[in-house]
């Protein structure tokens, strides 16, 4: 029996996440879409509550309600378009440092 | 080797997206269409669900005196009076408090003060709850948000894929076949179905994602407290009778408008520092926000009135208007309840055209996949039918669980689930076409039996509602009849079908 290291446990899983397999594909837009999604509306609400001048805090809230569920959907149907599921999520995750990254910068200067 | 364009290739991931998203979400979604859609008969369920509350409509000074009464006799120790005044459509009257974290409501009558001596049901409240949290609170309405944008990506996606499909509807391009079915009814349902599930979307955004709101507030209270502008009082230990709420309802109408109160909140009641909430009733219009006005309890001096809101607010709380659709009295709550069924059309013939497209294929193939497709389809049965049969079934243990019951109202949301749960088991284990005409046709002895049912176990049956022109109880009846009869032709014209092919 061939005994299966970590690294090479380690390149299979790399392997999935690479995979050009369109089950593989699907799966991994979805969760792009979903977890990414996620993400990146949760990221952008925060640097926009911090960033917005308006000195109501409520009105700030009300306004990130009915506009973030629109930045999501678009979110979600992007990672359809994308040309691949990995350029999906590398597109994604760097969204998501760069706007966390504004966020905290806000939250500092604040 | 096919060249695919690189439109080509995206619509495929649009196909694909629609087909599996519609699938899994699909199966959310007709719950959440379903149960919302009865909800939309929110005061009419909870009417016919407490036959025993049938009382004379009086003036709201009176209605109010009588609900002070029953709270003080009720409730004399509680945190929070709460009374729910007769409007609209509900001609009921509710008070409610709130006791160390505990919520009660009962009826009372109007003319006397007294307690109605009801059944405990949670009423059409259930629905309304269940289909955006789907009895999980959180975790539940994290789920219905997600199956919400999920809609709406399909609908999106699912016109990109078929690109002919508006201009079908239009030439009336009608087949009778599952995919038309559910192409032409998406068409026609298609703005209030972006509508509501926007709306409902923006709902429980602040649920789901609940960053902005944890940015700046330590808990939702705080939130409240500052959108609605209240009034906080510390507490106080001394006794002091509160200034009668009948005497101070003249004022709160110059505020608010008169014979517009809704909802009276009576904070820390019999005290010192207690303080009372006139709010405006929010079923005439489409901004779904209390206007109040706010009192002294002791003295009934008025302290401030909040009737203006910011344009964020309004946007929002407009969006949450059109959402419950409670203006426009029952020409609108009637379009809501037909383009609801629609959507529920929509979802439930896609869920199944996605099974029939691939049952020839799978019935050959076997193996793993064809018991996968097995698997789905049965969980189509146990969710489309088994829904509606559910529903029904709650109605139904309305009538027939013993009145005297413990934790009844809870007894009722078990028998749903409950229910449900044989509903389940019935769709695997029968065959597919079996599980649905049979499925289909208990759900339709269900409705078209409750008037028959309601008859016979209380006094509120269709025959003398009908000759008391009380439309709320009837209405119920005739419309569940009425939705059975419907079943039942679906029912039998499935059996036709399936009896000479297989799709």
């Amino acid at each position: 029996m061939q005994k299966i290291t970590r690294t090479a446990e380690w390149r299979i899983i790399k392997s999935l996440l690479l995979s050009n397999h369109p089950a593989v594909q699907l799966i991994l837009r979805f969760m792009a879409a979903i977890f990414g999604g996620y993400g990146l509306t949760y990221s952008l609400m925060k640097a926009i509550s911090l960033m917005l001048p308006w000195k109501k805090h409520t009105e700030t809230i009300s306004f990130c309600e009915w506009l973030l569920p629109l930045v999501y959907l678009v979110v979600i149907l992007w990672a359809f378009v994308a040309t691949s599921a990995q350029y999906a999520w590398k597109v994604l995750l760097s969204g998501i440092v760069i706007v966390g990254s504004a966020a905290l910068l806000a939250s500092c200067f604040r | 080797m096919k060249y695919f364009t690189v439109h080509q290739m995206m619509v495929q991931r649009m196909r694909d997206f629609h087909t599996w998203g519609g699938l899994f979400f699909g199966w959310v979604l007709f719950i959440v269409f379903f149960t919302g859609t009865l909800a939309v008969f929110e005061p009419e369920i909870s009417y016919w669900m407490n036959p025993e509350v049938r009382v004379q409509n009086v003036a709201a000074s009176e209605s109010l005196a009588a609900a002070e009464k029953a709270l003080r006799k009720n409730a004399a120790d509680a945190d929070v009076w709460f009374v729910i005044l007769p409007q609209g459509r509900s001609s009921m009257l509710e008070i409610s408090w709130k006791k160390n974290g505990q919520t009660f409501d009962r009826y009372i009558d109007p003319a006397t003060g007294e307690v109605i001596k009801g059944r405990g049901t949670d009423g059409g409240e259930f629905f309304s709850h269940f289909h955006y949290e789907l009895h999980h609170q959180h975790a539940g309405s994290w789920l219905v948000s997600i199956a919400g944008l999920g809609m709406l990506g399909a609908l999106i996606s699912g016109i990109m894929i078929r690109r002919n499909v508006i201009k079908d509807f239009f030439c009336l391009r009608w087949r009778k076949n599952w995919l038309s079915v559910h192409m032409m009814t998406g068409v026609l349902a298609l703005p209030f179905v972006v509508l509501i599930t926007y709306s409902g979307l923006v709902m429980t955004f602040k649920d789901s994602m609940p960053v902005s709101l944890n940015t700046f507030y330590k808990n939702p209270n705080g939130y409240w407290n500052e959108f609605l502008d209240s009034v906080e009082r510390p507490k106080s230990q001394e006794k002091v009778q509160i200034y009668p709420l009948p005497a101070l309802l003249p004022a709160a109408e110059k505020e608010l408008g008169v014979g517009d109160i809704g909802f009276v909140q009576i904070q820390q009641p019999d005290k010192r520092n207690s303080l009372i909430n006139f709010m405006r009733r929010v079923d005439d219009r489409m901004l779904a926000i209390t206007d109040r006005a706010s009192f002294d309890g002791v003295t009934g001096e008025w302290l401030v009135s909040k009737t203006k809101w910011d344009t964020q607010a309004t946007i929002v709380r407009s969006l949450v208007g059109l959402h419950i659709g409670k203006f426009g009295g029952y020409p609108m709550a009637w379009g809501y309840f037909i383009f609801g069924l629609l959507g529920c059309v929509m979802i439930a013939t896609g869920l199944v055209f996605f099974t029939v497209k691939r049952r020839l294929k799978y019935d050959r193939e076997g193996g793993n996949k064809r018991d996968f497709f097995r698997a789905a389809e049965a969980v189509n049965v146990a969710v489309i039918t088994g829904c509606i049969i559910a529903s029904i079934s709650y109605l139904w243990a309305n009538r027939l669980l013993p009145l005297s019951l413990k934790e009844r109202a809870d007894a009722e949301i078990m028998a749903f689930f409950f229910i449900w749960l044989l509903m389940f088991i019935h769709a695997f284990w029968r065959p597919k076409e079996k599980a649905w005409s049979e499925q289909l046709k208990l759900a339709a002895g269900m409705c078209i039996c409750l008037p028959l049912l309601n008859i016979l176990t209380t006094s509120v049956g269709l025959p003398k509602t009908l000759v008391r022109g009380d439309w709320m109880t009837a209405g119920v009846d005739i419309t569940a009849a009425t939705l059975g009869l419907i079943l039942w032709a679906i029912a039998w014209r499935l059996e036709k079908r399936w009896g000479k092919t297989n799709c």
